[in-house]
């Protein structure tokens, strides 16, 4: 067994950061032991690059051959996480509905409990929806702007506070044209990106 | 003869990325270059001329399959010797009577004719020693004739098999060690026979 290990295969095959060959080097020069060991491994590989390969078919036949047998379609590239600017086109319409559903729900509740208050149906906690009017204006404004559920086609907040149904409904079609909306934006996004896939098959 | 780093990299690159885009003549291109590299790792792990041949061309269309996956970080070169390991160890599974277990194999250097004819003592020796290749674990072969054969480097290897740098110094030194064994064995029988033909 070498003194050097497998440093000495390392050095043969050209393995070693220049300051380790220079100490295999050293010690090469006063190990007669560690030389013949390396001679031996040169003459090793020598003789194993030296066997005979037999006759192959020649590289343009090959080719020919290989050519008319490759697939038409090969793998798709390896795809990677996707980042999040790349799923922003994809996220963001959900994102705006989400936001949407949340400040509408809000806004209507505090619009809804500050009616009741006004209509004195919260009793002795009327006093803290009125406390502040400055806040339910506030609050009607941003709803108003939002094109929420109060006022909407004419009707009055008292007049859908009492019908459940009406609150639902009215509800639920501002959330419908929302979701429309968002579905077909990812319509045309979906139609760009198979117009893309097909542009690549026809280089192909 | 084989080495693509010393051919144009830019070119290399580039008949890449068109292969990639699906022109099978650059990927033709490709093949060319490195037919010669894949041939001899396969035939050194195949050990049969035929069952190269056909796991070359397995590797090509395998590596043509796979060109999607192939990511520029490392040489296209080791790329393609993986898959042509691969190739060969699956053809040597379906060959009846192959082990690729890690179990001593059965070689040996004295698998040779006899004839005192010095010409010809190198060319035996040689070729008893890939006998004594092709008997080694399979695990170990690849290793040796990547690195012997592919001219790989330790980095190399160990990417293309999938195993720790460290696994690829200490199984080439096993393969090495136990070649070494029989090519001493191998001479001492030689000299046994020059001294029994001279008696």
């Amino acid at each position: 067994m070498s003194h050097l290990e497998h440093k000495l295969e390392a050095y043969l095959d050209g393995a070693l950061d220049p300051r380790a060959s220079q100490a295999v080097e050293a010690h090469l020069n006063i190990c007669p032991a560690c030389q013949a060991e390396l001679d031996e491994l040169r003459q090793l590989s020598h003789l194993l690059r030296a066997a005979p390969l037999p006759e192959f078919t020649p590289v343009r036949d090959f080719k020919s051959q290989v050519l008319l047998q490759l697939p038409r379609q090969q793998a798709a590239p390896q795809r990677h996480a996707a980042s999040p600017m790349q799923l922003l086109p994809w996220l963001a319409p959900a994102a705006v509905v989400l936001g949407w559903i949340f400040a509408q729900v809000t806004l209507n509740l505090a619009a809804l409990v500050s009616l009741a208050g006004q209509a004195g149906w919260l009793g002795h906690l009327a006093g803290w929806t009125a406390s502040a009017p400055e806040q339910s204006l506030g609050m009607f404004a941003a709803q108003a702007a939002l094109s929420g559920l109060l006022g909407a086609q004419g009707r009055s907040g008292l007049e859908l506070l009492g019908s459940a149904d009406l609150l639902v409904l009215e509800l639920l079609s501002v959330l419908l044209i929302q979701a429309a909306a968002a579905a077909l934006y990812w319509a045309a996004l979906a139609f760009v990106w198979r117009g893309q896939a097909q542009n690549l098959d026809n280089v192909r | 003869m084989n080495s693509v780093t010393e051919r144009n990299a830019e070119m290399e690159a580039e008949l890449i990325k068109r292969a990639k885009h699906g022109d099978s003549a650059a990927y033709g291109e490709l093949v060319s270059w490195h037919y010669d590299g894949v041939i001899r790792v396969v035939y050194h792990l195949c050990g049969d001329a035929q069952v190269a041949q056909d796991a070359a061309q397995d590797a090509f269309i395998r590596a043509w399959s796979k060109l999607g996956e192939y990511q520029p970080r490392g040489p296209f070169r080791s790329w393609v010797y993986r898959i042509a390991a691969n190739a060969a160890l699956d053809a040597l599974r379906r060959k009846p009577g192959e082990r690729l277990d890690d179990g001593e194999g059965p070689g040996s250097l004295t698998e040779r004719t006899p004839g005192p004819e010095a010409a010809y003592l190198e060319k035996e020796r040689a070729q008893a020693l890939q006998a004594a290749v092709r008997a080694l674990p399979a695990a170990a072969r690849a290793v040796l004739v990547l690195r012997e054969y592919g001219e790989l480097s330790y980095e190399e290897i160990a990417a293309a098999l999938d195993i720790p740098a460290g696994t690829v110094m200490s199984r080439l030194s096993y393969a090495r060690g136990r070649l070494r064994e029989l090519l001493r064995a191998y001479q001492r029988e030689t000299e046994r026979d020059y001294v029994a033909l001279g008696a």
